[in-house]
């Protein structure tokens, strides 16, 4: 089923890169919903009583129970086949953008040219690339974000149409659901908050940027990331939307944005993204470019603090085989202890529940897992 | 210039023996052409049926030009390449230094001679 938005930047898969599309949705929705709990099922068959055997008591933490499930035949077909229709995801994006990336440059060209919603693209080719975007790519995406050349966008369709197909697009046909999310949590914390300059921190293509114009039409929305070929095709889409939107080229830890910018500056899974020594600077560039009574708001991956050991070992999976190397700290971490260490007194911070719900981000009810988002909201 | 096919970052592997993951991967890849040629098929028929036009017999009597024979061939070397590429991976790390280590180049070396 594709029910993503066709905006006029997305790649247009012909017939047969859609099948292939359409197998590794297929793929992995059988593995999401008959194959996953498989692993629970063997832990309680097989590997927990294993390790009982070996040791005498239960397993204490994730990296106990991944010693047994690593050695159980279930899991490991489990595992590598999570790897390989991760891989294939992206292979069958990269065949449509290998056949049509002309066209799709052409496409951009226009639109940059016509820029039908008057939004403003500003790129620094001297902005240094944080190691933690470039030492492996995220999610597998050969290229990563920043992609081999620094001319090209290819790297921004990539991502669009692949991040729809891993989501299986219960991110909405925008890939934009988290933001919803994040303005339920939002208007709990400041009924009526209603921001007149918004900053979206690592925005890649945009696709959290551009819900934040349109829930709050009148505001100025700014979208940085360090990515050029992110922010290329994050312009040529936001136009193709037809909202307006400004993007630049700039690392969420030091900006050149005057202190006092913005009234609201949010992310959405870029935390764990990052790094640890990243964070604190995140979160003090926060402080220091909200005006007064702006509020910072952070979205990241759940946590896993409250989870049971085999739960939180298959949390663990994304960082171990899906190049998310940091995602496990930020789902074991406080994150009101960096943003503390960046200066925001604790009085300021809040950390609000999300857990996922029927209407936003699961687009049916074929996940039986209830897990609590990171949510973390800061009011200068 | 081409889009890289692997991800940059740790490569781990999933049974005892390596060759497990690779078959897995060919596996996977090939499930996923039939699934395509399965659509695809399906495609025409309903076409073909539409249009009064499908007949299983000429399935088996069809005369194929020259050009038909050379598309055909075509789209089965790609075919080919598509579910073998698992192993032009192991070749790219072989011709790219940065993706494996010294060790690995000499023993690699030493095999081939």
């Amino acid at each position: 089923m594709n029910m993503q938005h066709h905006h006029a930047m997305l790649p247009r898969a012909n017939r047969d890169e859609a099948a292939r599309q359409d197998f590794v949705t297929a793929l992995r929705a059988h593995m999401g919903s008959t194959l996953m709990p498989g692993n629970q099922a063997v832990y309680e068959a097989r590997t927990k009583g294993a390790f009982v055997a070996e040791h005498g008591r239960l397993p204490a933490n994730r990296q106990e129970v991944a010693k047994v499930m690593k050695r159980d035949p279930f899991y490991q077909f489990w595992s590598a086949l999570q790897r390989v229709s991760q891989q294939a995801i992206w292979d069958s994006v990269t065949d449509t953008i290998e056949r049509d990336h002309a066209a799709l440059n052409q496409a951009a060209s226009r639109i940059a040219a016509e820029n039908p919603a008057g939004g403003v693209l500003r790129l620094n080719p001297n902005l240094p690339i944080p190691g933690y975007v470039t030492a492996a790519d995220i999610h597998l995406m050969p290229g990563g974000y920043v992609g081999q050349d620094p001319a090209e966008m290819r790297q921004g369709p990539l991502y669009d149409r692949g991040l729809y197909l891993y989501l299986d697009g219960r991110c909405g046909p925008e890939n934009d659901g988290l933001v919803h999310l994040l303005r339920q949590a939002l208007e709990r914390h400041s009924p009526g908050f209603s921001p007149k300059r918004i900053l979206d921190l690592g925005c890649t293509i945009g696709n959290s940027t551009v819900p934040w114009k349109k829930l709050f039409p009148d505001a100025e929305v700014t979208g940085i990331d360090v990515s050029a070929a992110a922010l290329r095709y994050a312009h040529a889409r936001a136009e193709a939307l037809g909202v307006p939107v400004t993007f630049v080229q700039a690392n969420a830890e030091s900006t050149e944005f005057e202190p006092g910018s913005f009234d609201l500056v949010t992310s959405s899974l870029l935390l764990h993204e990052t790094s640890a020594s990243a964070l604190p600077r995140i979160f003090g560039e926060c402080r220091r470019l909200l005006a007064p009574g702006g509020i910072m708001a952070h979205f990241d991956v759940p946590q896993v603090r409250d989870l049971d050991p085999l739960q939180a070992f298959l949390a663990s999976w994304e960082e171990e085989n899906n190049n998310e190397n940091f995602s496990h700290l930020i789902r074991e971490l406080d994150l009101a202890v960096p943003a503390q260490q960046a200066g925001w007194p604790a009085s300021a911070l809040s950390q609000p529940t999300i857990a996922m719900t029927g209407d936003v981000y699961v687009r049916s009810a074929d996940s039986p897992r209830q897990v609590t988002w990171t949510v973390l909201l800061g009011q200068a | 210039m081409s889009s890289p096919r692997t991800a940059k970052g740790r490569k781990p592997g999933y049974f005892a023996d390596p060759a497990t993951d690779k078959l897995l991967q060919m596996v996977v890849t090939l499930a996923g052409e039939l699934s395509v040629v399965r659509d695809r098929l399906d495609l025409i028929e309903r076409l073909a049926t539409q249009a009064g036009a499908f007949d299983r017999g000429k399935l088996e009597t069809m005369q194929l030009t020259e050009a038909d024979i050379t598309e055909r061939d075509a789209g089965r070397a790609d075919f080919v390449a598509r579910v073998l590429r698992v192993l032009d991976q192991d070749l790219e790390e072989i011709t790219n230094p940065e993706a494996r280590g010294f060790d690995e180049l000499v023993e690699v070396l030493g095999r081939k001679d």
